[in-house]
């Protein structure tokens, strides 16, 4: 069943050969495996959904299966990660500034899941406010990867929507939600040979997602296959003009927003890679890549050239300045962000006799030193830097020319190609007892940051193991903003090449296996 | 964390109507009479009110630069669908609030249309160029009542740039000012501090309310000139509706830049003055300063940059802050809004809709109804009450209009005082125009006498707000006259017969009114008031009682 993708398995729970319940129960011993001995010995979820909620909301999907009224998702157990506003479910953002906060609204991610019958089984273990790439930096602990040799001494999920990614590869649910702002759906989902995609900036509402970096938070799906992506996407893409003002909707004209996504994903079908044009940018071969990873984008070449489909370099030559335009803008949005956790109204604050606060202004000091963990008070100071007067010319304002440059470098080569060829990132997964360098850490995300400055789609598909570590390596595709339908499309086509098809059964992690 | 703001409690403010009839405000003009000293030549200035003779006998131009706040008229917040609920008293703290304007984590603006009208329409009415591409600016700092930690304003891109206002001083004088450009951005909450020794709450119902900060030119040399200004501005935000614009309630806020200096030398060192609450209050806060700054410069000091606030009580400006202290508000656009286009049609929409303004409407009917400037002005006070009036004169009116001069004191006399005692605007007076019309026609006919109008109109107004519910009752006067028993009499043959008694009853008064003492005429009408409790016609009564005094004999 665990290869069963969410068509099929709707399939056995409207044919009666599978009952939510059981569904369900498979999620949560997956959590707390018995093998392991260990409750959430990944650590992927920070808050599970209480028993009493989840019965109901089991009983009541078998209710409407039965009588024949299943919704798209119907039943389908889904993970959210923790910076997703949920209903009465804690929403930390891994960090302890948050620890205690429950809305008593739904994201619209979370509304729209619901509405089509998705159980929400909790919230996924993350990056503090989504900063990190190894999903360890939040209040909650590290999130373990499940390729790890064994718990003890664990790899990194990735990050920062570590948390999704491993829970998504370990099965403790059929697919997750996750966030990206510089490649934090893709990172993640490489590390734990998931598919990881963040479509086009504005396609899924921001609404209920606690903001990092407004102009880059990306909703996104991380899932066991493109056919599942597909699936959530329907759900999700949808404009929210009420509520999200960068929502935008698919397509230019209006007779395209009565379509589902999916009736334009399925008029791609004829198409095959012969018809499909691939670059390569060459560019985003850096010297920090791993000889597995780029043995492996040599290979997807030859196979989409043996499959007819024609490849060609192309240049984005302003790649090499992604990087540092990302950090001053996501950081100074962030710092910008983040400024109302004060304690007055969201923030843990000290009590009035624990407090040491004389003023207002100490009051705001001690309680964001206390709730804000390292990284994220790092990112803070470079963010207000960057926007202060001395500095704000000569680091936002480039930066937001650097940003355009890069966009422009896209539109540029999707003139010539329809679909990028890179890999998602330079290497396998990580140690997490390993003492990296915030730079190192920093170029982890090089090949995923410029889809986001530039908000164009782009997913991260798991084709195999390494042979040096036996750990999963990805390739990425990127696509011209809101062709997300021929991304998804080109994405199942690279999977079916033959050399891929039976990727899925590789795909098992180690501590599950 | 959220509790705190339910315990908080609402401030009640008492409204006041106002009548500006204060209209002429005083300079601090050259009162002082000394002869010219040193290189200064104070005599060239002395008459002009551009300057202010100090008692050194220098002369000093003042240089000011208003920044007015006005809250826009709409029935939500700028970016958010909570109820705007502006000046109005008696909601519960924190009541009118949503995710978004409490900053709720994941919570996103969403710009609301109408104020961005509102904008559109007031720079229309100041003559501006509205601004087809502005975006939106976050500017930080921290404190307890900006949920967001930022506000959402317009720092580099406004809606409206450029637009002037003509001032309408005393004796003729006029002076332009050119606005520089108005911004959309939000207000903040409200911190209370007075109702507990230790605690300070917040009410967020005001917490993202729009509002147009509408920036001046350093264009004004005196008082008497920003408090033109406030007056007219105001009063055009009224007139086309963009904003109820109260300064007592704080709909409409004021800051002022000011700064002095020699004629024909650089520009002074400018102070901030902020927080003041009313017009009086900002016109004596510049008189205060400038004289402040003109006796630090006289005596060989300098000025401070920094921002001062005004004691009504001291007549002084206070320090406030130094700049040095002010934060870097880190200004950069904000990502959460597209930019804000606005296309040609849009536009033109809201011109064709502008309708008349007050400047013009003002002018119009003076000349159409030949009324005095004074009477004008009042009328204008309130859109609402030239309209009224307007309306008045035709309204159910088959044949001819009615009288200028027989409706302007009932509106500019009896509602206008009743206004001022129950500190109630015009949108209180309970009297619709169909009944005043009614009214005014009952007197026209004859069926009234005008004194018994007056018992009549008291009576229309003052049942409305028999239990402080100054609900519309729109009394009907015809049933007033006839429950009061105030028609008058009119009936001749018994007006003649009256008079005829009368006379023939006083004789003694009678021989008197006849051998030249007209003085007692008084005396006949006083009996006749009496007798018929002040109802009957005085035409009548003056026609029948001439017939019987001015005949030699009257026959019995």
């Amino acid at each position: 069943m665990f290869l069963q993708n969410i068509k099929q398995i709707q399939k056995s729970l409207k044919g009666g050969n599978l009952k939510v319940r059981d569904l369900v129960d498979q999620c949560l011993r997956a959590i707390d495996s018995t093998k392991h001995g260990k409750q959430n010995y990944l650590n992927t979820f920070v808050t599970l959904e209480n028993r009493d909620n989840l019965d109901r909301l089991v009983s009541e999907s078998q209710k409407r299966l039965d009588s024949g009224n299943g919704r798209k998702l119907e039943g389908i157990p889904i993970a959210i990660k923790d910076n997703f506003s949920s209903n009465s479910l804690k929403t930390t953002c891994a960090s302890k500034i948050l620890c205690n906060y429950i809305p008593t609204f739904d994201s619209t991610v979370v509304r729209l899941l619901k509405s089509e019958g998705a159980i929400i089984l909790g919230k996924t273990n993350m990056d503090e406010f989504s900063m990190g790439s190894s999903s360890s930096s939040g209040c909650w602990g590290s999130v373990v990867n499940p390729w790890s040799e064994d718990i003890e001494d664990a790899l990194s999920a990735g990050g920062s929507s570590g948390g999704s990614a491993a829970a998504v590869s370990s099965r403790q649910c059929i697919a997750a939600i996750g966030s990206d702002t510089g490649g934090s759906i893709r990172q993640p989902a490489s590390y734990c040979g998931v598919v990881g995609f963040k479509p086009s900036y504005g396609l899924i509402s921001r609404y209920g997602l606690v903001s990092y970096a407004s102009s880059l938070d990306t909703p996104g799906i991380l899932a066991n296959s493109v056919d599942d992506v597909v699936q959530l996407f329907d759900v999700l893409m949808h404009r929210d003009e009420h509520k999200d003002s960068t929502s935008i909707s698919f397509g230019t004209n209006t007779d395209t927003e009565t379509t589902s996504f999916i009736d334009r994903y399925r008029l791609l079908s004829g198409m095959e890679i012969k018809d499909l044009k691939f670059g390569v940018p060459m560019d985003y071969l850096v010297k920090e890549m791993d000889k597995d990873i780029i043995d492996l984008w040599k290979e997807v070449v030859e196979e989409i050239e043996n499959a007819g489909g024609k490849v060609v370099p192309v240049s984005l030559p302003h790649t090499k300045h992604a990087l540092s335009s990302y950090y001053i803008l996501a950081t100074s949005e962030a710092s910008s962000n983040l400024s109302r956790y004060d304690g007055i109204r969201y923030g843990d604050r000290l009590s009035n006799e624990d407090s040491q606060a004389k003023n207002l202004k100490e009051l705001y000091t001690e309680t964001r030193t206390r709730g804000f963990g390292e990284e994220v008070k790092k990112r803070i100071l470079l963010g207000t830097m960057a926007l202060s007067k001395g500095s704000f010319d000569n680091f936002y304002t480039k930066a937001q020319k650097i940003r355009r440059l890069v966009s422009e470098d896209f539109v540029k080569a999707f003139e010539s190609v329809d679909v990028l060829v890179t890999p998602t990132a330079p290497s396998t997964a990580f140690s997490l007892s390993q003492k990296t360098d915030p730079i190192h850490m920093y170029i982890n995300d090089i090949m995923t940051i410029p889809s986001n400055l530039a908000g164009v789609p782009s997913i991260s598909l798991p084709l195999k193991l390494s042979k040096s570590t036996q750990l999963p390596i990805s390739i990425q595709l990127i696509s011209k903003r809101l062709q997300d339908d021929k991304l998804l499309h080109a994405s199942n086509l690279l999977l079916n090449l033959p050399k891929y098809k039976n990727y899925a059964q590789e795909m098992i992690p180690t501590l599950i296996k | 964390m959220l509790n705190i703001f339910n315990k908080c409690l609402n401030l009640q403010i008492t409204k006041k109507y106002l009548i500006n009839n204060n209209r002429y405000y005083s300079t601090i003009s050259s009162s002082s009479s000394s002869s010219s000293s040193g290189n200064i030549k104070s005599e060239e200035f002395k008459n002009s009110d551009a300057y202010i003779i100090s008692k050194n006998n220098k002369a000093w131009e003042v240089i000011i630069g208003i920044e007015v706040h006005a809250q826009t008229k709409s029935k939500e917040k700028l970016f958010s669908d909570s109820a705007n609920i502006g000046s109005m008293e008696g909601f519960r703290a924190n009541s009118r609030v949503s995710f978004t304007d409490a900053a709720f984590p994941g919570t996103l603006p969403i710009l609301n249309e109408k104020c961005v009208e509102q904008a559109i329409k007031t720079g229309l009415a100041l003559g501006a160029k509205i601004n087809k591409y502005s975006y939106f600016d976050r500017k930080h700092y921290f404190y307890q009542d900006l949920p967001q930690g930022y506000q959402i304003t317009q720092y580099n891109e406004p809606i409206v740039k450029g637009g002037q206002m003509l001032l309408n001083l005393s004796n003729q004088r006029q002076k332009l000012i050119r606005i520089s450009h108005i911004q959309l951005e939000q207000d903040s909450g409200k911190s209370i501090h007075d109702i507990h020794p230790t605690l300070s709450f917040v009410d967020l119902n005001r917490a993202g309310i729009g509002l147009m900060e509408i920036v001046s030119h350093a264009d004004f040399n005196s008082s008497e000139q920003v408090g033109a200004y406030i007056k007219q501005l105001q009063h055009l935000l009224k007139h086309i509706g963009s904003s109820d614009a109260n300064m007592q309630f704080g709909e409409m806020r004021c800051d002022v830049n000011i700064s002095v200096h020699e004629p024909n030398t650089p520009l002074g060192t400018r102070v901030e003055l902020k927080n003041m609450i009313s017009a009086k209050a900002i016109m004596g806060s510049i008189d205060a300063e400038a004289q402040r700054q003109i006796e630090i410069l006289e005596n060989g000091g300098k000025i401070q940059r920094e921002t001062r606030g005004f004691n009504q009580e001291t007549g002084q400006t206070f320090h406030l802050r130094t700049k040095q202290d002010e934060v870097d508000y880190r200004f950069f656009s904000e990502p959460d809004l597209p930019p804000l286009i606005i296309s040609d049609s849009q536009i033109n929409r809201i011109r064709e809709n502008l309708g008349e303004l007050p400047q013009d409407m003002k002018q119009r009917i003076i000349r159409q109804y030949s009324l005095n400037e004074y009477d004008a002005s009042l009328l204008m006070e309130d859109q609402r009450v030239a309209k009224y009036f307007e309306e008045s004169i035709h309204f159910n009116s088959q044949t001819k209009p009615r009288e200028i001069k027989k409706i302007l004191p009932w509106i500019l006399k009896e509602m206008f005082s009743w206004m001022n005692q129950h500190n109630q605007s015009f949108q209180s007076i309970p009297i619709s125009v169909k009944r005043f019309c009614e009214f005014l026609d009952l007197i026209e006919s004859g069926l009234i006498s005008t004194r018994a109008g007056k018992t009549i109109f008291d009576k229309m107004l003052s049942q409305a707000n028999e239990d402080n519910n100054f609900t519309s009752m729109d009394l009907d006067p015809k049933a007033l006259v006839d429950s009061l028993g105030l028609s008058q009499i009119s009936d001749d043959e018994y007006l003649d017969k009256l008079c005829h008694r009368l006379v023939i009853d006083h004789p003694t008064q009678t021989t008197e009114y006849k051998s030249g003492k007209t003085r007692v005429y008084k005396f006949f009408i006083g009996e006749i008031m009496k007798l018929t409790k002040g109802r009957s016609n005085p035409e009548k009564v003056n026609l029948y009682l001439k017939k019987y005094l001015d005949t030699p004999n009257v026959q019995k």
